[in-house]
């Protein structure tokens, strides 16, 4: 009975008991599960084989199925969606990079040191230095090789894309722009890469195709079992998956949901509060997988958040780029206050929405912010319709209709409309016009688009805090190898994109760090998994 | 211990009825390669009772015969059909899509669009629909597998409602 229970795959107490025990001290989880699981056979026949199997077809499974493809080996991509893609998909198509040419086409003098003491910083002790060297050392070339499969990184899209120019880490560096950008955002990032796998012959893709379980065999080399499989549903069949080489995981960690409840809650009440902003389908996949056989969690309280906007019944919640892109606008509380510089850094605000109970706040801006919003897309500057506010300025009525967003002819309409208190909102909206005019923020300090906000019709939308990568993840070498408790490596194992912790421990850094971290642990992955060799 | 009792049984049983199963299906695409007209159920569904109770015989109907009395605004078949009754109706057997073969593959959207045209014109048509272009999106451009939403030998369904709120009904 009790193999039996080993052999469905850890349950959710195990898994909590698993998350808790790794992310703080480290104890032994290792070698609880894998003693017992020795026992249990290997699958007689097998429906599926493959050299190397990656579970999650976004972009850490796209750079490493090529990888591990182009060196030769023969790969087997599973996605769980109908479509790949994943949250890479979904992102804002940013790639942070330092020392590229195309920073150095426009005069900028940097270097992954700095990049590298940059993330150090975000990364408030905890990051793991060797793979945040790694990331940084790579991160130049790993633009070249998408430009060399066809992504195009342009100059104006070059941007500073995280807090480097807050104080309190320019003291630690010099801010530089890192942010290297897709035109046609993370869609057509993500297409680069979906091309090139189309491309390879050694690349078989199955989707509707979810991983849901490791299988394992003991060896005499290693302390921990070695991967041989896996159990998989793929459209609703359970297969049975031979993996000669290696298991690479990315199935995207984990996004706030019901697969989350239990334990991102304990763990990390403030990511649990995120409403989801990226792809639905991270539902903890790889670090289920990751830990049944032993691997160690690391870094589960950090995630990527920022202000999001939830529309009404949808699963997951859209960034609200206002700030990023210099439109006027005031965050306010249910109270009708105001409570952060909400031209600050998306990481920042959202910290804030946190400590000064402000998860669910609202968005006001005026008629002239949605000129400006109109402006910006005529521009051409390719940012997805509905992200430059939120929302999407084309059919502002129909939104409003449907009740995403709220209209008032004056500015205690709007608060009427919302269901705040009129006199706080008038009164704060006052206040903020009074400053704006002056040039001077004195509440908050607020320097980008300080303007006023004072043509009607005034409009806004309900805003949360939301997660559009959770960073923490399964413990790495920099190999992409998954370690143990004891930072011993689970043979034929390997972890990358948000499976893995990469090099992330604290602060969310900046845009495109999520990316250059899938990268370069995602074609790392690929490249070792293809050196295995192959078991019979 | 009474499951030890019950279990073979049931095995038996199980098993029985997957060979039931099987033997249908192949029933089924023999009779698609004797050519299989979409108004005559019994040809595939035998015995079943596949229409509501009192509907008009359909046998030698097309499907413009079935828009006679099932139109878009009264008694809609969107949704109701898998596609391939739309398609047997309309005169576009297995073969058309298939082959000629015993073991017809899962096919891929270059098939739909060799004869329904480019997604890029579709989602020109579609342009106008409501709360958004179900035929284009920002993630996926035009480049969505028609099958994620229409199914021919299934119920179709509506693929953006994995995340949004789009509350489509797929034809």
């Amino acid at each position: 009975m009790e193999q039996k229970k080993l052999r469905n795959g850890i349950n959710r107490r195990g898994f909590i008991k698993g998350a808790a025990l790794t992310t703080g001290a480290f104890a032994a989880l290792g070698s609880i599960g894998t003693k017992k699981a020795h026992s249990a056979a290997l699958p007689k026949k097998w429906d599926m084989e493959s050299d190397v199997v990656v579970i999650g077809y976004g972009g850490a499974g796209a750079c490493a199925a090529l990888e591990a493809a182009r060196a030769g080996s023969s790969v087997l991509l599973l996605e769980k969606m109908g479509m790949p893609g994943g949250s890479t998909t979904l992102s804002g198509g940013i790639v942070l990079a330092a020392g590229t040419k195309l920073q150095k086409s426009v005069g900028i003098n940097d270097t992954p040191e700095a990049m590298y003491k940059y993330l150090m910083a975000c990364g408030q002790g905890r990051a793991v230095p060797e793979l945040v060297k790694l990331v940084c050392d790579m991160s130049s070339e790993n633009i070249d090789w998408l430009a060399g499969m066809g992504g195009v990184f342009t100059q104006e899209l070059l941007a500073m894309s995280g807090m480097e120019n807050e104080p309190e880490y320019a003291a630690v560096t010099v801010p530089q722009k890192r942010g290297h950008r897709v035109r046609g955002t993370g869609s057509a990032l993500f297409k680069v890469l979906a091309d090139a796998v189309k491309a390879e012959k050694n690349i078989k893709v199955l989707t509707r195709t979810s991983g849901t379980k490791l299988i394992t065999q003991s060896t005499k080399a290693a302390a921990n079992l070695e991967v041989a499989g896996l159990e998989a549903t793929s459209r609703g069949k359970t297969i049975l998956i031979k993996a000669k080489k290696a298991v690479i995981l990315t199935t995207g960690g984990i996004m706030p949901g019901e697969e989350a409840e239990g334990w991102l809650k304990d763990y990390s009440p403030d990511i649990a509060k995120c409403v989801a902003a990226g792809s639905p389908s991270s539902t903890g996949d790889g670090y289920k997988m990751g830990i049944s056989c032993g691997g160690a969690l690391k870094a589960l309280n950090t995630g990527g958040t920022l202000p999001c906007l939830l529309f009404p019944g949808a699963k997951m919640a859209g960034i609200v780029y206002a700030n990023i892109w210099g439109l006027p606008n005031i965050y306010v509380k249910t109270d009708g206050t105001r409570f952060c510089n909400e031209g600050a850094n998306y990481t920042l605000v959202s910290e804030l929405m946190f400590q000064k109970n402000a998860t669910t706040a609202y968005c006001v801006f005026d008629a002239a912010t949605v000129k400006k919003t109109f402006a910006l897309v005529e521009k051409g500057i390719e940012i997805q319709r509905t992200i430059a506010l939120g929302i999407n300025p084309e059919n502002l009525d129909d939104q409003v209709k449907r009740g995403f967003l709220y209209k008032g002819d004056t500015v205690a309409e709007l608060a009427k409309a919302i269901g705040i208190d009129a006199a706080a909102l008038v009164k704060t909206m006052e206040n903020y016009n009074l400053n704006a005019e002056k040039g001077k923020d004195t509440e908050f300090g607020r320097t980008k688009a300080l303007e006023p906000l004072k043509t009607a019709p005034y409009y806004a939308f309900k805003i949360n805090p939301g997660l559009v990568c959770h960073d923490g993840g399964l413990n790495i070498n920099t190999k992409a190898q998954v370690l143990d408790a004891h930072d011993r490596v689970i043979p034929r194992l390997y972890a990358a994109g948000r499976d893995a912790v990469g090099i992330f421990g604290g602060r969310y850094p900046a845009s495109g760090a999520a990316i250059t971290d899938l990268l370069t642990f995602g074609r790392l992955a690929g490249k070792n998994a293809a050196t295995e060799k192959a078991w019979s | 211990m009474k499951i030890k009792k019950v279990a073979p049984v049931l095995f038996c049983l199980l098993v029985f009825l997957a060979a039931g199963r099987l033997l249908w299906a192949e029933a089924r695409l023999d009779m698609s390669k004797a050519g299989v007209k979409g108004g005559n159920c019994a040809s595939c569904h035998g015995q079943d009772k596949v229409l509501s109770k009192g509907h008009v015989d359909t046998k030698a109907m097309n499907w413009e015969a079935c828009r006679a009395c099932h139109t878009r605004d009264n008694l809609s078949l969107t949704g109701k059909l898998p596609n391939s009754h739309h398609h047997l109706l309309a005169g576009v057997g297995c073969i058309e899509c298939h082959g000629k073969t015993k073991k017809p593959e899962v096919l891929d959207m270059d098939k739909c669009v060799s004869c329904h045209g480019s997604t890029d014109g579709l989602a020109q048509k579609t342009k106008d629909i409501k709360p958004t272009n179900p035929h284009t999106s920002p993630h996926y451009g035009t480049d969505l597998d028609c099958n994620l939403c229409h199914h021919q030998h299934t119920r179709s369904e509506n693929y953006c409602a994995e995340c949004h709120n789009f509350d489509f009904k797929t034809p």
